[in-house]
């Protein structure tokens, strides 16, 4: 398999404190109301405890991916070194494809520039050696980088719940699944 | 334009070989007579040299605000703009990374709604400003203190009052203003953790919390009113290693908190009655035999009273009554507790805001060290500590002006006030309560309270009982305020001064949770007209001076790297292992020794033993043992809790806009059942009231809380008038007075009901 | 630029630096007075109160006056429009006295380079100073000014004074054939 670099989303010691969302704003300054990495709660029905888990997602560098498939004038290109995939902004038309079509809602429209606009995997700092901002900056290394080719996936499951499951696209991205304390409410609460 | 020439243009933009082409125009053609330009100046020539490109300037900083974490910072500086920020990745307790509010810092630095010119308001509340010249600031300031010096014989007519909104160790430089104008009044005391404090000086003689990195090593961890998922974020770390390592993690919290998701048992208790559960736990210690007699005959005094009193007075049964935890987990978690090796807790502060707030950390220490898990590595009732705030304050040491008269009475002193007590003149300060600072306002008299000096601290947002703190700023003469944003203070203000943020100065800055050391190096200038608290005050001194000499002692003339070297002493070299702050650019360093609280058993009480049994508590006028003390009697029908979000830290960060991407409103959080029972849905606009005062907010229905509470989070946010403490009292909780200045606040025990708006 | 609309550009300049109430009815008793126009009575109190909210502070302003945040992905002080402003003027061989403390891209000083970079355009025989002043006026002020102008318009805090100075403003744009 070639290599393939994604995020590890580990939901069981993420504690959702949008440090990974805020650091990818640090770093590129976005356009009020276009967010690259957002902080997702799950639904009461997938977590019983409103808005205490959490799946962090940006762009999931697909496989086969959507917006690249869509895209009129080749905006898009997947890296053959390591299989992210960037989008040249120079290049955009602002048609929207893109936008429609990733069923993660991965690429955003930036209403200043009239452009698309997502997560890259900091491929730039890749290439310096160092960490995605997201990465770096989590204080409990519940995002990580992964490479899909060599990944250990015990423990890990390709589609959380609530998470669209789209194998022709083939997300880059793994989940670990929250656990759920015992919990032990007071007596007089029934 | 044709299209060529706007490239070239372009081109010469982005890269400076380019630029430098085309700028030889500018020798070929000479000096151009008489620049039109009134403002722009011409641009040395010499210093178009070697430009540096394509590379960032580094600088340390420090996050000076009021948090367990106190991250160092790396900041990555162009063209003499700060462009991102990193967490250090020498302090292993920062590690590289920061949290949802140090990550929006470059936001804040730049944003355009950031306080630039000293401003007056003409008429306060009105919105109707001037902008002034700091001169013209200054001279208004000063000649107001002249005024009230002469009509009341002393400087006892000015007040301060300040807090945790800047840790950076020269901001103590506003007492030292204070100082260096005379004896002043100030509010003294602390909204946050005084009864704790005073507690764990009963029990151990100090507050001294182990290195929380050694939280690893513990086997059993039980975080007792504490939300690090939320308020220590970088401590998390430690605590799923713990677990790693086989670790059980215990939460004790009214509230399904983050931290409660992420632990292994969470027991939603009975709020306040944490003193009861804890004295259970200890109750059934006893009867199992599991007291740790050895650590107890060395290293204690009192626990055979002790021992009595729960054989008298707590059985399981009652402790499980009270605290709604089912007696039969209450007693398999003591024995858990009792044969880890070694076991700890976490005290938070939130638990301790209560009436019997005091009463219950006492109670929860006794738990910690019957066990013998005091003095250990990994164990330990942890709470904080202040070991790493050894400097010289030099920025605070001011001596009042030759004939300066004060107050003749006793003055308390503030948990981070280390001066010592100097021999001299009988004047002091006058101290009034931080905690009833409304109050205190309005019931001061001889003088009065004229001028109110506010820096490092939102009052209008933060304190208590706001509808009568609105009413004590209609008796001042003068407010005063030092702030980078028009928070609801500054909009009563009479004059606002633009303050740096710590990217604009020159500091150093300690924690009191981690034992790390950090440099706040001045990363660019500082923006607009802003200046730091120490350049106002010998701003504010030369003024002074110049219209009447000897009127104020503050250095005129300050160099503020020169003022954060003077900080350090041999004491601060010795206990980070440095020889220089220079040191620290090279990365923030951790203390070599002090990491173990008690390990040599020496404990700082008056027998030199951890004192299950306290005199001097009892001389305070509370029990010489950690006995129960109930709670505060519900005036309303809801419970109300307002503790701290996420998002922000006290009234900061939350008005940013990249903040409001994912923080947009403030909510109510109500249990399904509550709010059934008032025909609330989700997202109903609803009131909340209780006998202080309401507020209007949105509704969010979660069994998070409990059916008999509602919880909203301190925050103020830009574009609401939402403040919780509408509906807060100012009600003491029980201890604080010894150590800390003056009783703490019962923020969590306030009470109201609420309806469909 | 004909001499005039000089004259108009830096009352213009002065108006937008203005720090007081003062600064402000000398800016528009002068601006007026170009026009051949007599002021009616005003309170340079309110004007001064106004202006403020719109382009001071010490409240959140309502129309900041710095180019990044109309020609930036994200409205902030100080980011790469600043620079790139800044660069314009190192290539005409001028800087900000108040460089790193004062935004190289608030309204008044870019009123004032504009007047520099025109008069080295015109001044001088050469081909840079006038591609550059081509290139501030039309690509960078004709990029935001227009914007600016329509914030101002619509903000709760206008006056009478500034909507003078709008009036010149748009005026001396569409002398330099922007609209």
């Amino acid at each position: 398999m070639k290599k393939q670099l994604g995020f590890l989303v580990d939901s069981d010691r993420c504690i959702g404190c949008f440090t990974c969302a805020m650091a990818c704003k640090n770093q590129y300054h976005q356009e009020n109301g276009v967010v690259w990495r957002e902080v997702y709660p799950l639904k009461e029905e997938i977590y019983p405890h409103k808005e205490r888990a959490f799946y962090s997602l940006a762009c999931n560098h697909c496989e086969n991916p959507a917006c690249l498939n869509v895209c009129p004038v080749e905006a898009y290109f997947k890296r053959e070194e390591d299989g992210v995939v960037v989008h040249e902004q120079d290049k955009c038309i602002g048609c929207g494809n893109c936008i429609r079509s990733c069923p993660y809602g991965a690429p955003r429209f930036n209403p200043v520039l009239k452009k698309a606009e997502k997560c890259s995997l900091c491929h730039q700092r890749l290439d310096a050696g160092l960490k995605p901002m997201c990465v770096l900056s989590c204080p409990v290394e519940a995002i990580q980088v992964i490479e899909l080719s060599t990944l250990d996936t015990t423990g890990l499951v390709h589609y959380a719940p609530g998470f669209p499951k789209q194998p022709s696209l083939n997300p880059s991205v793994r989940f670990r699944l929250p656990k759920l304390p015992e919990v032990v409410r007071r007596k007089n609460h029934e | 334009m044709s299209q060529w020439e706007k490239t070239e243009i372009e081109k010469a933009l982005d890269c400076p070989m380019t630029r430098r082409r085309f700028m030889k125009w500018l020798t070929a053609a000479g000096v151009v007579s008489a620049m039109p330009c009134s403002f722009l100046i011409p641009r040395d020539a010499q210093a178009a040299g070697i430009v540096y490109e394509g590379g960032y300037k580094t600088f340390r900083n420090a996050c000076p605000r009021n948090c367990y974490d106190t991250c160092s910072i790396v900041t990555y500086v162009k063209d003499g703009v700060a462009k991102f920020v990193e967490g250090a990745k020498e302090s292993t307790f920062t590690r590289g990374g920061l949290c949802v509010k140090g990550n929006s810092y470059i936001r804040r630095l730049y944003s355009p709604d950031r306080i630039k010119y000293p401003m007056v308001q003409q008429g306060r509340g009105t919105g109707n400003w001037k902008r002034v010249s700091w001169d013209d600031a200054l001279t208004r300031i000063s000649e107001k203190f002249f005024e009230m010096n002469e009509k009341d014989g002393s400087m006892l007519g000015l007040a301060m009052t300040k807090y945790s909104g800047n840790f950076g160790i020269t901001n103590y430089g506003v007492e030292g203003l204070m100082s260096s104008l005379g004896y002043t009044t100030r509010l003294v005391g602390t909204p946050c953790w005084p009864a704790g404090i005073d507690a764990q000086n009963y029990d151990m003689g100090n507050m001294w919390c182990n290195d929380p990195e050694d939280m690893v090593d513990a086997r059993y961890v039980i975080l007792w009113g504490v939300n690090p998922a939320w308020c220590s974020v970088h401590t998390m770390k430690y605590i799923y290693e713990a677990r790693q390592r086989g670790a059980k993690i215990l939460c004790i919290d009214p509230v399904l908190t983050q931290t409660a998701a992420k632990a292994d048992e969470y027991w939603q208790l009975n709020t306040g009655e944490d003193g009861a559960l804890a004295l259970g736990m200890a109750r059934h210690i006893l009867d199992k035999g599991l007291v740790d007699q050895d650590w107890v005959a060395e290293n204690s005094i009192g626990f055979k009273e002790f021992a009595d009193y729960l054989k008298q007075e707590v059985t399981l049964e009652w402790a499980s009554e009270k605290s709604g935890i089912p007696a039969r987990r209450i007693a398999r978690v003591a024995e858990e507790f009792a044969t880890a090796d070694p076991a700890t807790i976490w005290i938070g502060y939130g638990m301790q805001r209560h009436v019997n707030g005091g009463a219950s950390v006492r109670s929860i220490d006794a738990l910690v060290a019957m066990t013998g898990n005091v003095g250990k590595i990994g164990g330990g009732a942890r709470y904080g500590h202040l070991q790493t705030w050894g400097f010289n304050y030099h920025a605070m040491i001011q001596q009042p002006p030759q004939g300066a008269k004060g107050y003749l009475g006793k003055a308390a002193k503030g948990e981070f006030d280390f001066t010592k007590k100097s021999e001299g003149p009988a004047y002091t300060n006058r101290t009034l309560n931080i905690n009833k600072t409304a109050r205190e306002i309005l019931d001061a008299t001889d003088p009065p309270v004229r001028a109110l000096w506010v820096s490092c601290k939102n009052p209008m947002n933060q304190d208590f009982d706001r509808n009568l703190l609105e009413k004590a700023f209609k008796k001042l003469e003068l407010v005063v305020v030092v702030d980078q944003f028009f928070n609801p203070t500054v909009e009563q203000a009479d004059i606002v001064l633009p303050v740096t943020t710590l990217f604009e100065e020159w500091t150093v800055n300690a924690g009191y949770w981690h034992y790390w050391l950090s440099l706040n190096e001045q990363a660019v200038k500082p923006l607009h007209e802003a200046k730091s608290n120490i350049e106002i005050a010998a701003a504010l001194s030369k003024k002074m001076n110049e219209l009447t000499p000897g009127s104020c002692t503050f250095p005129t003339n300050i160099d503020t790297k020169d003022w954060m070297a003077k900080e350090f002493n041999k004491g601060v070299y010795d206990l980070f292992g440095i020889n220089s702050w220079k040191e620290l650019k090279n990365g923030p360093q951790k203390a070599k020794t002090n990491l173990l609280a008690w390990g040599d058993g020496k404990f700082g009480t008056p027998s030199g033993k951890y004192e299950f049994k306290s005199d001097l508590c009892a001389e305070h006028g509370f029990n010489a043992l950690p006995k129960y003390v109930a709670g505060r009697k519900p005036y309303d029908k809801l419970r109300l809790l307002t503790p701290h979000t996420k998002f922000g830290l006290h009234s900061q960060f939350i008005n940013l806009d990249w903040m409001e991407e994912f923080n947009p409103r403030p909510y109510v959080y109500i249990h399904p059942e509550t709010a059934r029972a008032r025909n609330i849905a989700e997202g109903d606009r609803v009131r909340v009231k209780n006998k202080t005062g309401e507020v209007t907010i949105t509704a969010s229905l979660t069994d998070n809380v409990p059916a008999d509470a509602i919880l909203m989070y301190e925050a103020w946010f830009k574009n609401t008038p939402y403040n919780c403490q509408n509906l807060v009292d100012d009600t003491s909780a029980d201890m604080g007075g010894y150590k800390a200045g003056a009783p703490g606040v019962a923020i969590h025990d306030q009470f109201a009901d609420l309806v469909k708006a | 630029m004909a001499p005039e609309q000089r004259k108009r550009l830096a009352l213009l300049r002065d108006f937008f630096m203005a720090r007081s109430g003062k600064d402000l009815s000398l800016a528009c008793t002068a601006l007026a007075d170009w026009a051949g126009q007599i002021l009616g009575e005003t309170d340079w109190d309110e004007a001064e109160f106004a202006f403020n909210r719109l382009f001071v502070g010490p409240m959140a302003l309502q129309a900041p006056p710095y180019a990044s945040i109309y020609l930036s992905t994200d409205p902030r002080l100080m980011d790469d429009i600043t620079l790139k402003v800044r660069r314009i003027y190192e290539m005409a061989g001028l800087e900000s006295p108040l460089q790193g403390r004062l935004p190289d891209d608030h309204l008044g000083v870019e009123l004032d380079a504009a007047l520099g970079l025109s008069a080295l355009a015109e001044d001088l025989d050469a081909e840079e100073p006038r591609a550059l002043w081509d290139y501030f006026l039309h690509e960078h002020l004709g990029g935001w000014l227009p914007q600016f102008i329509n914030r101002v318009r619509r903000a709760e805090a206008n006056h009478p004074a500034v909507d003078l100075a709008l009036d010149h403003l748009e005026a001396w744009l569409a002398h330099q054939d922007i609209h």
